[in-house]
Order: C-alpha cells, then structure tokens, then sequence
C-alpha cells in the first residue's frame, strides 16, 4: 500500500497517490520506534477558482465553484451563493434584472 | 495488498457477477441503438464485445472535480458495473480503485506493459505552467504522466470539457496555465478524441469506446468531437424551440412562462451555440438541464467558461465588465 523508507532517525512513509477520493493527495508519515513522530498532508493540485472567480458576476459564481469538487458539487454552489447575498457583496455589483 | 487482491476488490466493488446474458445482450442494443446503426446491429456489437478481449483502459485524472468520473459511475443502463465487467477492463482509475501510492504505480506500469496495448483516458486539464508543477501524481507532474501514458496508447480520449480543452481551471487569468490534452501533448503526437461536457453524458464515453472497438475511429468535428453525438447543437432539438420560434421567451425562472416552456434564451441559455446531443440522448435517458427549466451554458464548446459568461444573460450582451 505504501511506500517505506529508512531515515537516520526511524522510518519513513509515503502514500502518493491516496485514492478513492476526488482530488489530488499525498500523505507523509515519520516513524519512530514503529509510533508516528510527524505526519504531513498535501493536496497535489492548485487550481485557482479563487482567483478565476474575481471581476465576476456574483450569480456566476455557483457555476464555477461547484467545479471545485464533483462529488460535494451543491455545497461549493450553496456556499458561494452565501456570501454574493451580503450587503456589501449586492453594493459592489449590480444584481441583475 | 497485493495487485491482484487490488483488482479483485475494485470488481467486488463493481459487482462480482458478471452481467447475464440478458442484462448484456440490453446493453448491446441500446449501443446500437445509441450508435445510430438500429438493432440490427445489436450482434455486431455483442460479437466484437465477448471475441475481443476487453481493451484495458488506464484512466488518469489531472486537474479536475472529478464529475466526470462521478457521472459515469452514475451510468444507468449501462451501468458501471455492466461497462468494466463487459465492454473495458479499467486497469488504472484513482477514483475507483483499491490500490493506492506504491500499490496504484505498480498496477499502472503493469497496465503500461500490457503486450495488447490500453486505451487512455485522461479527465482533467493539463497544467502547464512553470514546469507543470501545480499538479502531481506520485514524483511526476501531470503533464509528464499524461505524455508518457497517452503518446503510447492505442487510443487516447479527453474525458469532459477539461480534458478536452482546459475547462474552467483555464478561465481568465488561468494561474496553474492549464490545457486541454490535444494542445498540451500535440509536441508528443497525441490525437486525442473530446468527449466534451462539463460533465458529458456518460453515453457519449460508453459510445466511442463501443465505436472504436466495432468500427474503428469515430468521425470527429473540427474540435476532436465525435459527429455522432456532436453534429447538432443543443438548440436543434430543445423542446422549447416553437416557442423561440414565436418569440416568445420566459422572463424568469420562477415564472409560469418558463414553467409553461417558453424559450429560456433571454435568461442567457446558450444552446443555439453549443454543439452536444442532451436533448435527444439525455442523462441517464431521464432529462436534461434546459427541460429542466435551466438555461444551457454551452459546457461542450471550448473556453465556454469565458466566451459564454455571463451565464444568465444572452450572449449578445457581451461581458458585464
Ligand atoms: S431554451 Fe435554449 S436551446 Fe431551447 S429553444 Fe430556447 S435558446 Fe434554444
Ligand atoms: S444543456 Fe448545455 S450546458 Fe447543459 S449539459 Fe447540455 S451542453 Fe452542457
């Protein structure tokens, strides 16, 4: 399943790709006496949508962050919708029609 | 864990039965009957289905949601499991199967070595800039991975708008310089067929791997897309097409216009610029997104996420900025 190596200190894991989730991750884990010492999580892939969303519409933006992930997609559509509706948000664009 | 025990839990997953006949020879009809050919040739397809081996198929993701994956998992008659245990042996899919890090790239050079060869499939845009280095999979970044895979396969298809032409990580200003397969890996001779949606119907994939082990090469269009499921645009076929017709267009979505099937165009639908086959194949054979009272963004068309946004005000209105 992983990949282990010995360090100077203990040993240390690797498991690149984890799969059967969506997206992209990497997780790092340092033994030592066989008892996990540090352990690192990354994400393998920036995208962006954060700044691709700028200078929008605000009622583009679902579309868009829906795109964040295809398995949780109405939660990224719900949450993006939140913050469009604030006063602040309607002030700085015009809410069509 | 072993490999095979890998590959034996990704078809336990999948289903262990294989598909009766029956359940197999439905599946070989509505292929037929989706390839345009009639029952007829329902045979033809049963034939080259149990006679060839199933091709081996290593799927790579690359910058993506992964929707496209989750839409064909989603697959109704055929389903998933009719298409891995029937028609592909999918030899390498992260979404999917058991294996992962040292196991996963062993399973896939295993796939790579295969004396018959694999098809590929790649979801997801390619990142391109500085070096590729915005998405890895393993020590390599995708590009690498994606080059390597792709320019030694039978086959090659870009599996949604991503894939095919960079998707919406490549909208403005575009910051991991993500491409489509065709423009990324043109320099290592990949020719890549664009199954293009966002997602798209998980037909139009099931289709052209069907197409290409019965007869060969599907037609393509200018964009890579094959004719058979991209000749016409959305607007072609959409329901609400007498009443665009009669001018007659829905003023809200909440209206009873709009309920009643008025034309969605003023509401910035974009079908009579998009070329896919929603309204006559539909997903999962139940509905699609313009029935369904929302307008059509024009998923299938290349940068569609720049050059058709807005996205609820016709494209004659130009950009709001
Ligand atoms: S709703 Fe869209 S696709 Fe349908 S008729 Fe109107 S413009 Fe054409
Ligand atoms: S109706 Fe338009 S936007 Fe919707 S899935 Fe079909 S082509 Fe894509």
């Amino acid at each position: 399943m992983s990949q282990t190596t010995a360090t100077s200190t203990g040993k240390r894991l690797i498991v690149d790709p984890v799969t059967r989730i969506e997206g992209h991750l990497k997780v790092e884990v340092e033994l030592e006496n066989d008892r996990v010492k540090n352990a690192w999580v990354s994400t393998q892939l920036y995208r962006g949508i954060e700044q691709i969303l700028k200078g929008r519409p605000p009622e583009d933006a679902p579309l868009f962050t829906q795109r964040a992930c295809g398995v949780c997609t109405n939660t990224h559509a719900l949450t993006s919708i939140r913050p469009s509706r604030t006063p602040s948000a309607l002030k700085c664009r015009r809410w069509p029609g | 864990m072993s490999n095979a025990k890998g590959f034996n839990s990704l078809k336990m997953m999948a289903g262990e039965k294989q598909p009766s006949r029956r359940d197999f020879m439905k599946f070989c009809g509505t292929m037929a009957a989706f390839l345009g050919m009639g029952p007829a040739f329902a045979p033809t397809v049963a034939h080259a289905l149990t006679t060839k081996k199933r091709p081996s198929v290593v799927y790579l993701h690359c910058a993506e949601c992964t929707g496209c994956t989750e839409g064909l998992l989603r697959a109704y008659e055929p389903y998933f499991d009719e298409i891995i245990m029937s028609t592909i042996s999918l030899d390498y899919c992260e979404t999917v199967m058991a294996a992962a890090g040292h196991a996963a790239h062993a399973a896939l050079e295993k796939a790579l070595r295969n004396p018959e060869g694999y098809i590929c499939v790649i979801e997801g845009g390619i990142p391109t800039l500085h070096g590729g280095e915005y998405g890895k999979v393993g020590a390599e970044t995708m590009f690498q991975l994606c080059a390597r895979v792709a320019s030694k396969a039978i086959a090659t298809i870009a599996m949604g708008s991503c894939a095919s032409f960079g998707g919406v990580q490549a909208a403005a200003p575009n910051p991991s310089g993500a491409k489509g397969t065709n423009e990324a890996l043109e320099a290592v001779g990949v020719k890549a067929i664009n199954i293009a949606g966002c997602p798209p119907n998980p037909m139009n994939f099931v289709g052209t791997v069907v197409h290409l082990l019965t007869k060969g090469m599907p037609e393509l269009d200018n964009w890579n897309r094959p004719k058979l499921f991209y000749a016409d645009t959305v607007h072609a076929h959409c329901p609400r097409q007498e009443h665009f017709n009669k001018g007659e267009f829905a003023p809200s979505f909440d209206s009873k216009e709009a309920k009643k099937g008025w034309c969605l165009y003023k509401l910035g639908c974009k079908g009579p610029y998009t070329y896919n086959n929603c309204p006559t194949a539909l997903f999962n054979q139940v509905n699609w997104p313009v029935q369904a009272g929302a307008p059509c963004i024009g998923c299938s068309e290349p940068n569609f996420w720049d050059d058709y946004s807005p996205f609820f005000h016709p494209i004659e209105d130009g950009s709001e900025t």
